[in-house]
């Protein structure tokens, strides 16, 4: 069956014990050549997701699928589209980044010239003689995201890549995760627990909170649900006036903070009523759009 | 071919490790000190009664297989897949398109090479601590034949008697994350071993049987068949256990 979904799940429920229910009916759906960002804070149920997702937790109930088929009876098949990076750094540390790199161009059986590639690619071509374990940890975290792309996979899942990364780190990785999806059409899931982080990246987004799916969809259909909760502001030398303005026109405003909030109008009618304002004399100092950021509704569906 | 390479990429990882020394040093220990022995009484292998090549890798062999061997082998079982667990890199393994068959199978090939590694560096040092004294003493080859097959048989069987060892590190290794656990195990097994050796059902441990074969006494069993079994009986076990684990990661 033709899917243009290359990962989706449905009905994934996880517990470690019987009261302790860390997935509840997961449903996930990641298009392929979408950069998926999977947002959650904290213990939400991101990093079970994505160990069921590979194979590294047994499933209990649902189903997962990668291209249309079922993961469980072509797992050692899937997995060879698949990189990974869960959690921390998975990285020997008694080795320099070339041999690490070389354990898994065995195991993948890659052309060896792909160790190089992948090297330039995270900057750590130079690392030369230096032991993984005397790196930093953004250059740990570089030398794992080496190693989930040593095969050209697919399919990159990276649970909270980010971590331990400084800004200039953090925007190294994006635009290196763009050019993959973008030059080498891969699909790549990442989890975060800050949106701030992903949002410039991603193309789909997944929010989960204590083991539940709150929202899936695109970066616009979220950025609908922003606009839905943005709001106009007027501030004048008399709010009281701009008030019965608004009554007028059949506009419901409050004050607030010495200012006129007003939910969001189109900008006809912010124009109409700037003019209608001024008319009256009434001095105005400001006129802006209130949008709730990405962060704030992050924070609503997951209160 | 994916197994081969899974060795490779195993063997890989036990570079510059713990694992790699202890062979090394515990390996070349025994010889050491016999060296040094035969130079302060000046025992040469001519000295030696009956065949003296014989006789001088006969008497290694017991002083390493009673406690030095069994811990070697303890420490080897639990180490390598204790690099694994340490670096938190089981779900990296486990994420990776072979079977999990074929990930324990190799991890265990890699350990089984250690150990051939250890007893390889053993016998050189046994062959030099034998040549040495004898050659910086009377300036002369030993006259005796080097017993090669008798000395090929004792290794194999003493290889064979360390399997069970190796196995119940290996399983307990991966039960645990802990290194301290496994190797805390083992050391208690190997003491309880030696302290029940009289016992009449003392086969049923798996660290029995390289005294066994250092120490031949009447047995209404075969040391080697029994280890054999207790070996697949072990890494069965194991393997089971292994495949039923509900956290990969």
């Amino acid at each position: 069956m033709e899917t243009t979904n290359c990962i989706e799940t449905s009905g994934l429920n996880y517990h470690f014990s019987k009261n302790d229910h860390v997935l509840k009916d997961i449903n996930l759906a990641v298009p392929k050549g979408s950069i998926y960002g999977f947002l959650g804070p904290n213990g939400a149920g991101k990093t079970t997701t994505l160990k069921l997702i590979l194979g590294l937790l047994k499933n209990q109930t649902g189903k997962i699928a990668f291209f249309g088929k079922n993961f469980h009876d072509n797992r050692i098949e899937t997995l060879k589209k698949v990189g990974s990076l869960i959690e921390a750094p998975s990285i020997y540390p008694q080795l320099t980044a070339i041999e690490n790199l070389k354990i898994w161009q065995k195991i993948y059986q890659c052309p060896k010239e792909r160790i190089q590639v992948v090297l330039e690619i995270v900057d750590l071509a130079q690392s030369g003689k230096k032991k993984a374990g005397k790196f930093s940890l953004g250059m740990k975290q570089r030398l794992s995201i080496a190693v989930a792309m040593l095969h050209q996979p697919d399919i990159l899942i990276l649970d909270e890549p980010t971590n331990g990364l400084d800004p200039s780190g953090i925007i190294e990785m994006r635009k290196l995760l763009i050019r993959l999806n973008e030059q080498e059409n891969t699909t790549i899931i990442i989890s975060s627990h800050l949106l701030s982080e992903i949002e410039k990246l991603v193309t789909h987004i997944g929010i989960i909170n204590k083991g539940q799916i709150l929202f899936q969809g695109t970066l616009i259909e979220l950025q609908r649900l922003q606009d839905r909760g943005s709001s106009i502001l007027l501030r004048t030398n008399n709010s009281d006036a701009v008030l019965k303005i608004l009554e007028e026109k059949k506009i419901v405003g409050k004050v607030e903070n010495d200012a006129v909030v007003l939910p969001a109008i189109s900008k006809e009618v912010i124009a109409e009523l700037v003019k209608s304002i001024t008319n009256q004399e009434i001095s105005i100092y400001e006129v802006s759009q209130q949008k709730n950021d990405l962060e704030s509704i992050f924070m609503d569906l997951t209160k | 071919m994916n197994y081969i390479n899974n060795i490779q990429a195993e063997w890989i990882k036990t570079k510059r490790t713990a694992s790699n020394w202890l062979v090394l040093v515990g390996g070349l220990f025994i010889p050491l000190i016999t060296t040094l022995v035969y130079f302060h009484q000046e025992i040469t292998l001519n000295t030696l009664p009956k065949n003296g090549w014989a006789s001088h890798y006969s008497s290694s062999w017991e002083k390493m297989a009673i406690f030095l061997l069994p811990m070697g082998m303890i420490l080897a079982g639990s180490l390598i897949t204790q690099i694994e667990s340490k670096n938190n890199t089981w779900k990296q393994v486990h994420a990776t398109p072979q079977s999990f068959t074929n990930i324990f199978f190799s991890k265990f090939t890699v350990i089984l090479f250690m150990s051939l590694k250890f007893f390889i560096y053993f016998n050189i040092g046994v062959l030099l601590s034998g040549l040495i004294p004898t050659l910086a003493m009377e300036g002369s080859m030993p006259t005796d034949s080097f017993p090669f097959w008798d000395v090929l048989k004792l290794n194999a069987k003493i290889f064979i008697a360390c399997m069970p060892i190796l196995a119940f590190q290996y399983f307990l290794s991966l039960r645990f994350k802990n290194f301290l656990v496994p190797i805390g195990i083992g050391l208690l097994g190997l003491i309880g071993t030696l302290i029940g050796g009289p016992w009449d059902h003392i086969y049923l441990s798996p660290y029995a049987y390289t005294f066994y074969v250092v120490m031949p006494k009447e047995t209404w069993f075969n040391t080697s068949f029994f280890a054999l079994i207790s070996f697949a009986m072990i890494m069965v076990v194991s393997l089971f256990l292994y495949l039923r684990s509900k956290d990969k990661g």
